[in-house]
């Protein structure tokens, strides 16, 4: 039975490592912004500055189609 | 669908055609230029219009950041010439703000990374100084409307201190869990129990993980108890810091003395579940707050005169005496007196009346005046801190800060409920040890422990939490939850006029006499275009179709009208007596007279605009309390607001700020509580005097005037449905009250007669404060909905 008070401290020292990335992931800000990170994940990268520009016009002209 | 601007995507009334696009203002066009010209149409594309108008853009100088010792108060961090800063820029607003401040690097090279911390509204910013300078990175922000400010010391505090309440929430539930799962066994029943010696391993592990739930992680709750008992104040931290130590001490002795299995599941728990609710509170305070007094709007640095040497000095630096130069566009820091020959200073930040004011040599100039002309030579008077301006501003000392904090109600059952605690937890001590000597002590601690006010110290900031968030939703911002409870209690309302039932920006013009031909109405604007009082602002806006000529001899009589030579025609416009003309229209100060070469060609009414739904606004908001209503302004619009306004008396005009701000504490000495409604600076000094202080600004994202609450403009037609909602939110918490308490009724029966045995108490604890989240919860969210919010 004194098994199991091995296995108590054993998940304990488990929990703590957790309990430690989690104090590690607040300290390094990770919980600050719940938000810019589910947005920028989405943001394109870099490359398509031309491809974007053009967009602006095609919306435009679409946006006018569709007042039209 | 109706036309809106392409880039901040608001309504307007004129239009800019660029680029095949419409946009509501030239200022649009420039930041679209800029974002196109550097490829980053993207911008676009993740939202729709979301660009910020920046209707006022006043200038700012932000030279004086580039001066070594205030750029290292500044900085973050700073080696060689990389830097790095975190800005307050309160117009992040969208992902596409994220975006494009995240891709700063392509407007300018010498940005190498821009962070966005979107709750906090901050730009974390790395850049390298030998390619643009502080001063230019705060200037390129502000170029593409995105104005940054500089961190206030409070505002660096609040992160750290969100931190440590998240850390040790971890804690806490990291401690709860394993303390549950050791005193499991303890909940068996006799046939398959483990071991004793074992259970007294599990035991003295879990006294082990107790301490630090109470000393780390529950430490505020011994401190604010401390503090408020040696103030003299009964709170609910009281209760709680005592039920705390009853338990440890208890369980510890349950468990030494080898008697029973102690409470400290219950205990673990406790402190988990008051910290959730204080994390819950620290985040809608977080989502809610928004920082702002005098001197953010006022630069940092300015130039200061001495030995003919020009040198920049942080404000807090001035002394009594010292000559300070001031620009074009600046705002004078401090009360000062007058050197150059003469100024015109624009008030209308203080004021809120936009007619600059003309100053000769030697006059006192008031701090809070935004010079415009010509750089203007001061000699300060008094120090910024203790000016015009800071008086008004003066800031609440902080005890009063700290209890608004805290719910009022919330307080006074706290402090009998405190109370009635500690008597019956005595009488019962008292009864045990007449009766049963064994066991007064135990009945004396149970009391104690299940008596703790976990559900009570819940009930507030849920309730309250969410119906602030509700409320922010609706674009009603509350600096602090406990502002709704102060909501409920109004009974008298101030309403400034100009700029918050009128719309500072629009005024409704009619002209009366004869029509005029485009020409002559070029030569109106032409001369209304050279005067900057709002009367001829108001017209030069209405007549915006038509060019404008030069004006020869242009001459301003104060109070009375302007005159100048037009094409070669003599035009005077202004009171009927200044162009000599007979009036018999009741109200003249709202009159514009047009008078070209001798001839009287009639007169501009200009009205103001008021906001729409306006009246019944304050019709329904008369139905449950008095109104007021006090204006800055001459008494043009008396007839109107009479009509709605009950007493006549209660309508008061030619208001300073100090008028309205003694009007407001008058109000108070007979015994109301006073809501004021405000929109100006020279409405702050009635905000803070005011127990509600409600700022409207047209535009939420902008800064407005420091006060309890922000209302955008575009919903104070709702002012009275976010008073019956905080009515409705306060009954909630009476209602979660009384739950806590019949909680406490069947706990406090087991425990005075001596028979609360752990595992009820671990049941009953947890069970009353999830019941009571649970409940205010959803009902202020279904009475949310029921009153269309």
């Amino acid at each position: 039975m004194e098994i199991i008070i091995v296995l108590v401290v054993a998940s304990l020292c488990v929990a703590l490592v957790f309990l430690g990335l989690f104090i590690w992931a607040v300290k390094t800000g990770q919980y600050d912004d719940d938000y810019s990170p589910s947005v920028r994940i989405l943001f394109d990268q870099q490359e398509e500055k031309r491809k974007s520009n053009n967009k602006i016009q095609n919306l435009s002209k679409t946006g006018k189609q569709a007042k039209a | 669908m109706s036309k809106t601007c392409y880039h901040c995507g608001s309504p307007s009334q004129s239009w800019v055609r660029h680029d095949d696009k419409d946009f509501c203002c030239d200022g649009c066009v420039m930041v679209y230029d800029i974002l196109k010209d550097n490829d980053m149409g993207a911008y676009y594309d993740i939202e729709k219009a979301p660009g910020i108008r920046n209707k006022k853009a006043p200038i700012d100088y932000y030279d004086y950041l580039d001066q070594e010792d205030i750029k290292r108060s500044v900085l973050d961090f700073h080696d060689g010439n990389i830097s790095r800063i975190k800005l307050y820029v309160p117009a992040i607003h969208c992902s596409s703000c994220i975006w494009l401040i995240e891709n700063m690097h392509r407007l300018h090279k010498g940005v190498i990374s821009s962070t966005v911390n979107f709750n906090r509204r901050e730009a974390a910013i790395t850049f390298n100084e030998d390619e643009l300078k502080l001063s230019e990175l705060m200037g390129l922000l502000a170029s593409i409307n995105y104005k940054p400010h500089i961190k206030t010391e409070e505002q660096k505090k609040t992160a750290k201190r969100s931190k440590r309440l998240l850390v040790k929430l971890g804690v806490a539930g990291f401690l709860f869990g394993n303390v549950m799962l050791l005193s499991f066994p303890d909940y068996l029943s006799d046939d398959i129990a483990l071991n004793p010696e074992i259970i007294a391993w599990f035991k003295w592990i879990s006294v082990l993980l107790s301490i630090p739930a109470m000393f780390f992680s529950g430490n505020e709750y011994f401190i604010t108890a401390w503090k408020n008992i040696k103030r003299g104040i009964v709170s609910i931290d009281m209760p709680i810091a005592l039920g705390i130590i009853a338990i440890f001490v208890r369980s510890l002795f349950e468990i030494a003395t080898d008697n029973g299995s102690g409470y400290l599941d219950s205990l673990t728990g406790l402190v988990f579940f008051l910290l959730i609710g204080k994390w819950y509170q620290a985040k809608t305070y977080e989502a809610l707050s928004f920082d702002n007094d005098y001197s953010s709007y006022f630069p940092l640095g300015i130039t200061r005169i001495a030995n003919n040497k020009e040198e920049i000095v942080p404000i807090s630096e001035l002394q009594t005496g010292d000559k300070i130069q001031v620009r074009n566009g600046e705002i004078i820091p401090a009360d000062a007196k007058l050197l150059s020959l003469g100024a015109s200073i624009d008030y209308s930040f203080i004021t809120g009346e936009s007619v600059p004011v003309r100053k000769e040599k030697e006059e006192l100039i008031y701090a809070g005046g935004r010079v415009i002309g010509n750089a203007l030579l001061l000699e300060v008077e008094k120090k910024a801190e203790t000016g015009y301006l800071a008086e008004l501003w003066k800031e609440r000392s902080d005890a009063e800060e700290q209890e608004s904090m805290i719910s009022n109600t919330l307080n006074v059952v706290s402090k009998y409920f405190t109370i009635a605690i500690i008597l019956i937890s005595t009488l019962t001590g008292i009864y045990w040890s007449l009766y049963d000597s064994s066991k007064a002590v135990m009945a004396f601690t149970s009391v104690l422990i299940i008596a703790c006010p976990c559900a009570l110290a819940l009930s507030v900031p849920f309730a309250f939490g969410h119906a602030g968030r509700i409320l922010g939703k609706n674009h009603f911002y509350l600096k602090l939850t406990a502002i709704i409870e102060k909501l409920t209690k109004v009974d008298a309302v101030v309403f400034d006029k100009t700029g918050t039932l009128t719309d500072p920006d629009h005024f409704e013009v009619q002209f009366e006499g004869a029509e005029l031909d485009q020409y002559t109405q070029s030569i109106v604007k032409s001369l209304a275009y050279q005067s900057r009082h709002p009367l001829s602002r108001a017209l030069v806006k209405h007549l915006e179709k038509v060019g404008t000529f030069d004006v020869l001899d242009f001459k301003e009589v104060e109070g009375a009208g302007v005159e100048a030579m037009v094409m070669n025609q003599y035009i005077q416009m202004g009171s009927a007596q200044f162009v000599g003309a007979r009036s018999d229209a009741k109200n003249q100060s709202a009159q514009v007279y047009i008078k070209l070469d001798d001839k009287v060609l009639g007169f501009y009414t200009i009205k103001n605009y008021y906001r729409p739904n306006w009246q019944s606004m304050v019709k329904t908001v008369q139905e449950f309390t008095e109104v007021h209503i006090l204006s800055g302004d001459n008494d043009a619009e008396q007839g109107v607001l009479n009509e709605i306004v009950n007493h006549k008396d209660r309508i008061h005009f030619y208001q300073t700020p100090k008028d309205k701000q003694s009007y407001v504490s008058q109000l108070k000495k007979q015994g109301k509580t006073v809501m004021m409604v405000g929109d100006g600076l020279n409405d702050v000094g009635a905000l803070k005097e005011a127990q509600v202080g409600i700022a409207v600004a047209d535009d939420v994202h902008q800064f407005s005037p420091s006060s309890d609450a922000i209302i955008s403009a575009s919903e104070l037609m709702h002012l009275p449905k976010f008073i019956r909602f905080s009515r409705s939110a306060l009954k909630i918490v009476y209602v979660a009250i009384i739950i806590s308490f019949l909680y406490n009724v069947v706990g406090l029966s087991f425990a005075v007669s001596g028979r609360l045995s752990p595992l009820f108490a671990a049941i009953l604890m947890p069970l009353s404060s999830v019941s009571v989240v649970v409940f205010t919860s959803i009902s202020v969210m279904l009475s949310g909905r029921r009153k269309g919010l």
